[in-house]
């Protein structure tokens, strides 16, 4: 059994999606509260959006806003007062002073620790354990060793992003307010893409997230086996189509690993998902390197020798 | 020494053994450094363990106090070794552990209840719930997060006060603009590399949470679709200006920031802030 989830920021991409690919949601769009519907500033539409997806059978947890301010933390903590009486499955927080909150107003909820919260080790994650803190998105920096460890040393669970932009930062300012004219709703949804030279990052107002798609398609059956069963798709201002496809393919695919099938890459899924991405792929930083070089034999990856990984494996012992 | 003098501290780097008798002659109240391969800095600007009890030595000779900035974000399989060399060198003299690691700041608590804790800037304070975290965790001093408002600094400080715990806020740095500060990866997601630290074996050169070193991707030129550029340099600050409302607000320390700067540059601030101190010593 396995547990694949992606964020859905709005009653409308809810209504309009097809999430039957994902087991659970995120509700809420954490990068910015004025995102247009976001549920997580919003409690009338969170509340239908949730009994929505609970006929649909999905687990769903709620997504607060990353960085919350002293000026935010009353609208937060009412949304959280609501909140309380609906049947949610857990909370997502970012911030460990929400992490605080919610263990001060006593919420009966689980609580998932995301991926701007920077959990760095085990001994974090145990300690975060003490406050109810259940499942933890390990920050995308640390590589596959590392997110291994963590899950092994700690009695969390390690939720694994296998696909999908990496967040690489947020910030107080909304950019795409700043660099172009029009109200949110006008303006919130587009894509906004940046490039240095060949470097490529997407902005999403607040948050920066990295141009190439992370992907790790065809380390999926490892992972399976190492022990991760808690897999996330980032799908934050993607287009439906978007999130129905990578959703499908990676079901797919960890159904057939689940049954014990070794060949579990459908040859069409490779064009899919290079169609759906605009700058090519990556893997994160899972392989020891920087976030942006894809270590693979799909969509013309780097090979990297197995002495120089042997090397730094002796040189990382403890 | 005037009553705001005993009430405020001024902080600042020392990266060098060689600058330390310099900086220990200048009006400051503690000198803040790293263990190579343990705080998010230049390698080069950081101390060999063997010069620790050398540095709280002679700081102490002088009135200072020896804060050990051990802020960088080390593996989960570097956990123990991270423990290991702060139990060899906390015992040297230090008075206080800049660090933000919420698990390592409870252990230092646990073993060593005579040192102050510090929840470095890179924890990104920026409400209440986030400082309290912090004041739970048993830090005496939270340093806040230059993108905080006056307002907000005064809120968190008059909060915090009541508990006994302290705020500081570093007058002299640089304020990130693309994301907040203590949230970036755009650096190591383009360059990152894996470096030999010497006593610490693995440095994630690249990243600023994990090695300090950051190799500013940001300050490159990026432009979006329309051709238009989005001006995300960080900048360089030297907030003095706000220092008589810090001061209301009941900050009790100032940090100047930067590790290497020139110590003679360095000497021109500091005396800058003490006068700019004394000048203000009526709103106390």
């Amino acid at each position: 059994m396995f547990e694949l989830s992606t964020h859905i920021p709005t009653l409308r991409i809810l209504k309009e999606t097809d999430l039957s690919a994902y087991h659970s949601l995120y509700l809420g769009d954490p990068t910015c509260p004025h995102v247009p519907g976001n549920l997580s500033s919003h409690p009338d539409l969170l509340k239908e959006a949730l009994y929505l997806a609970k006929e649909q059978g999905k687990g769903c947890y709620l997504s607060l806003y990353a960085e919350p301010r002293n000026k935010d933390l009353p609208w937060i903590e009412r949304l959280l007062e609501h909140a309380s009486s609906l049947p949610l499955d857990g909370i997502e927080v970012h911030n460990l002073g929400l992490v605080r909150l919610i263990k001060k107003m006593n919420l009966p909820f689980p609580i998932h620790l995301g991926s701007f919260a920077n959990l760095y080790t085990h001994e974090t994650a145990k300690l975060l354990h003490r406050m109810g803190v259940t499942k933890v998105f390990p920050n995308p920096e640390l590589s596959l060793e590392e997110i291994n460890y963590i899950r092994t040393h700690a009695p969390t669970q390690v939720i694994l992003q296998i696909h999908g932009k990496i967040p690489l930062g947020i910030s107080e300012n909304c950019f795409i307010r700043e660099y172009r004219e029009g109200t949110c709703e006008e303006l919130c949804f587009k894509p906004y893409w940046l490039a240095s030279g060949k470097w490529t990052l997407k902005n999403l107002g607040r948050a920066t997230v990295s141009g190439k798609d992370l992907c790790l398609i065809e380390y999926l059956g490892s992972l399976y086996w190492r022990g991760f069963r808690t897999f996330y798709i980032q799908t934050l201002r993607e287009s439906k189509r978007y999130i129905e496809t990578i959703g499908t393919i990676y079901r797919r695919a960890l159904e057939k690993i689940d049954q014990g099938i070794d060949d579990y890459i459908d040859q069409s899924s490779i064009g899919l998902m290079s169609e759906l991405s605009s700058y090519g792929f990556c893997n994160g930083y899972l392989f020891r390197r920087s976030g942006h070089r894809y270590i693979g034999r799909l969509f013309g990856g780097e090979r990297i020798s197995p002495l120089e990984v042997r090397k730094e494996e002796w040189s990382y012992e403890e | 020494m005037s009553i705001l003098d005993k009430r405020c501290e001024i902080i600042v780097p020392c990266s060098h053994i060689e600058q330390l008798p310099c900086i220990l002659n200048m009006d400051v109240d503690a000198l803040y450094f790293g263990i190579r391969g343990w705080s998010r800095s230049n390698r080069e600007l950081e101390f060999s363990i063997f010069q620790v009890e050398e540095f709280c030595r002679k700081s102490h000779s002088k009135g200072k106090k020896a804060l050990l900035s051990f802020n960088l974000m080390f593996s989960p399989m570097e956990v123990e070794q991270a423990w290991l060399t702060l139990k060899e060198v906390l015992p040297k003299g230090i008075d206080g552990v800049i660090c933000s690691d919420p698990s390592l700041a409870m252990r230092i608590r646990d073993s060593f209840p005579h040192i102050e804790i510090h929840a470095s800037l890179g924890t990104l304070v920026l409400s209440l719930e986030e400082a309290h975290f912090w004041g739970d965790i048993g830090v005496k001093r939270v340093v806040l997060s230059p993108h905080l408002t006056l307002e907000e600094i005064q809120e968190l400080s008059f909060s915090l006060s009541s508990r006994g715990i302290e705020t500081e806020v570093m007058l002299f740095g640089v304020r990130c603009r693309a994301t907040l500060l203590g949230i970036c990866r755009m650096s190591s997601y383009f360059d990152m590399n894996l470096e030999n630290s010497g006593l610490r074996t693995m440095i994630w050169s690249g990243s600023s949470k994990r090695s300090g070193v950051c190799y500013r991707t940001c300050a490159q030129e990026w432009k979006d679709a329309s051709g238009k550029e989005w001006l995300w340099s960080p900048q360089v600050y030297w907030d003095i200006e706000k220092l008589p409302y810090l001061l209301q607000a009941g900050v009790k320390a100032f940090k100047i920031g930067s590790r290497g700067m020139d110590w003679k540059r360095l000497s021109t601030l500091v005396k800058a802030l003490r006068e700019k101190m004394r000048e203000e010593e009526s709103y106390v």
